[in-house]
């Protein structure tokens, strides 16, 4: 049998669940089909090689794998694990964690991804090196967000439907955008911080206003319903 | 077509893991053909099970007191607590006889998709056990990034209470063959060595 290449799908694994008594069902993140559920039949089997196949099933493990089913959910098997395997650990894991039900909560199935897929590939290898580097998970949030359809403008001000102004105040609402404020009264964003995010530059202010801006869009997306990553990221800067 | 009392009896054998209808069948046909005092001992005594087994309020394994029989026993290490996912944990760590302190149960792994956060892994509960005695908690969890997450997290809140918090070896298995070994557990393995 030839393996064609839509057979064969390059990713990460985003969750896996025992199935029956030796199988694993594997919510699988790849670049060409976007999110899809993945049989791994017999791989929890205690034998040598299976043991091996289930280790490479973790998350964070670029893999190659290849699909031997169609349909909704297809059997598969591994092929082989992508680049060196350094896995995350600690903060690290957790921040991993919460991208991955952000990516499994809000990307529909088959929906390829390719952008998002790129950026959560560089969020990963750098969370490898430095686990604090959470100006890239910011920049990562950000970039998921554009790639779904709800990029967040940070030089449009709604409410006078004009750019950001400098000595201006913001407040943000998640259908809207950012809204100038008539009476800051020491709330909202400034004009300055929004101007330098929408130039690309991420400060450590720019970072916390990123961090509250997205956590009111996901919450929105999500209809209100919490994400469970959240009582994890107990951490201020998180 | 069976009767509806042999149908029932079917479709609740199969909410044990791996009996399907046909397994299921089998067991219904055996205790009614061959063995009726046995069905009767096995649902009473899985009734009387059902009704008494709680969880300990010191480990959270399950117990018919209120204490287990290892919380209560007092020839055991008050200060070493061991953190383990389930009661298969704690019996295979009992049958190593590696460990003579208390255990422990987290009866999970930190899952956000899942739906398994802190207050489902009892890490307040544990914080509360680890306030007096306690004096160096051992993590034995999955060696999975759930089970490196949910170390990881225990430890940030346990640390602040003065305790020692250390985490079970990983790497290669007693007698097993370096060729066959994935290269995440050798990583681990390479990172964790120690002088001899």
């Amino acid at each position: 049998m030839t393996i064609s290449e839509t057979d064969c799908l390059t990713g990460y694994v985003l969750h896996t669940r025992k199935f029956q008594e030796t199988s694993l069902l594997v919510e699988f993140f790849s670049r060409d089909q976007g999110r899809c559920a993945l049989l791994f039949k017999g791989i929890r089997r205690q034998q040598k090689k299976q043991l091996s196949s289930r280790a490479e099933l973790h998350l964070f493990r670029k893999l190659a794998v290849q699909r031997l089913s169609r349909g909704e959910l297809a059997t598969a098997k591994v092929i082989e694990s992508l680049g060196d395997y350094v896995p995350l650990v600690g903060q690290a894991a957790i921040v991993g964690l919460y991208v991955n039900e952000l990516i499994y909560r809000l990307v529909g199935r088959f929906e390829a991804q390719s952008a998002l897929f790129d950026a959560y590939d560089r969020l990963i290898r750098t969370l490898r090196v430095t686990p604090l580097d959470l100006k890239a998970l910011r920049i990562f949030e950000l970039a998921m967000l554009a790639e779904l359809g709800f990029g967040i403008d940070f030089r449009f001000d709604a409410s006078r439907q004009t750019t950001i102004k400098i000595e201006g105040q913001y407040d943000f609402f998640p259908e809207q955008g950012f809204r100038w404020l008539a009476r800051p009264e020491g709330s909202g964003y400034s004009g300055a911080d929004l101007i330098a995010l929408g130039d690309g530059i991420m400060s450590d202010q720019g970072a916390k206003i990123v961090k509250l801006v997205v956590r009111q869009v996901v919450h929105h997306l999500l209809g209100g319903r919490p994400l469970k990553a959240r009582d994890l990221l107990e951490s201020p800067q998180l | 077509m069976n009767d509806a009392l042999i149908e029932q009896l079917i479709d609740a054998f199969r909410c044990l893991p791996g009996v399907g209808r046909k397994s299921a069948q089998r067991m219904v046909w055996h205790l009614l053909e061959r063995d009726r005092a046995g069905g009767e001992a096995l649902s009473k005594v899985l009734h009387e099970t059902l009704t008494r087994v709680g969880e300990c309020q010191g480990c959270r394994n399950f117990c018919e007191t209120q204490i287990c029989h290892i919380c209560a026993d007092p020839k055991r290490d008050k200060a070493q607590l061991c953190v383990v996912e389930s009661p298969a944990d704690v019996m295979a760590l009992e049958q190593s006889g590696s460990f003579h302190g208390h255990y422990f149960l987290t009866k999970g792994n930190l899952s956000p998709i899942d739906g398994i956060g802190p207050k489902e892994i009892g890490a307040e509960a544990l914080i509360a056990r680890c306030q007096s005695e306690v004096q160096e908690v051992v993590i034995a969890l999955d060696s999975t990034v759930e089970g490196e997450a949910t170390s990881h997290y225990l430890c940030d809140r346990l640390l602040p209470l003065g305790v020692v918090v250390s985490r079970i070896a990983h790497g290669i298995p007693m007698g097993g063959e370096l060729e066959f070994v994935d290269g995440g557990t050798l990583a681990h393995a390479m990172l964790g060595r120690k002088p001899i």
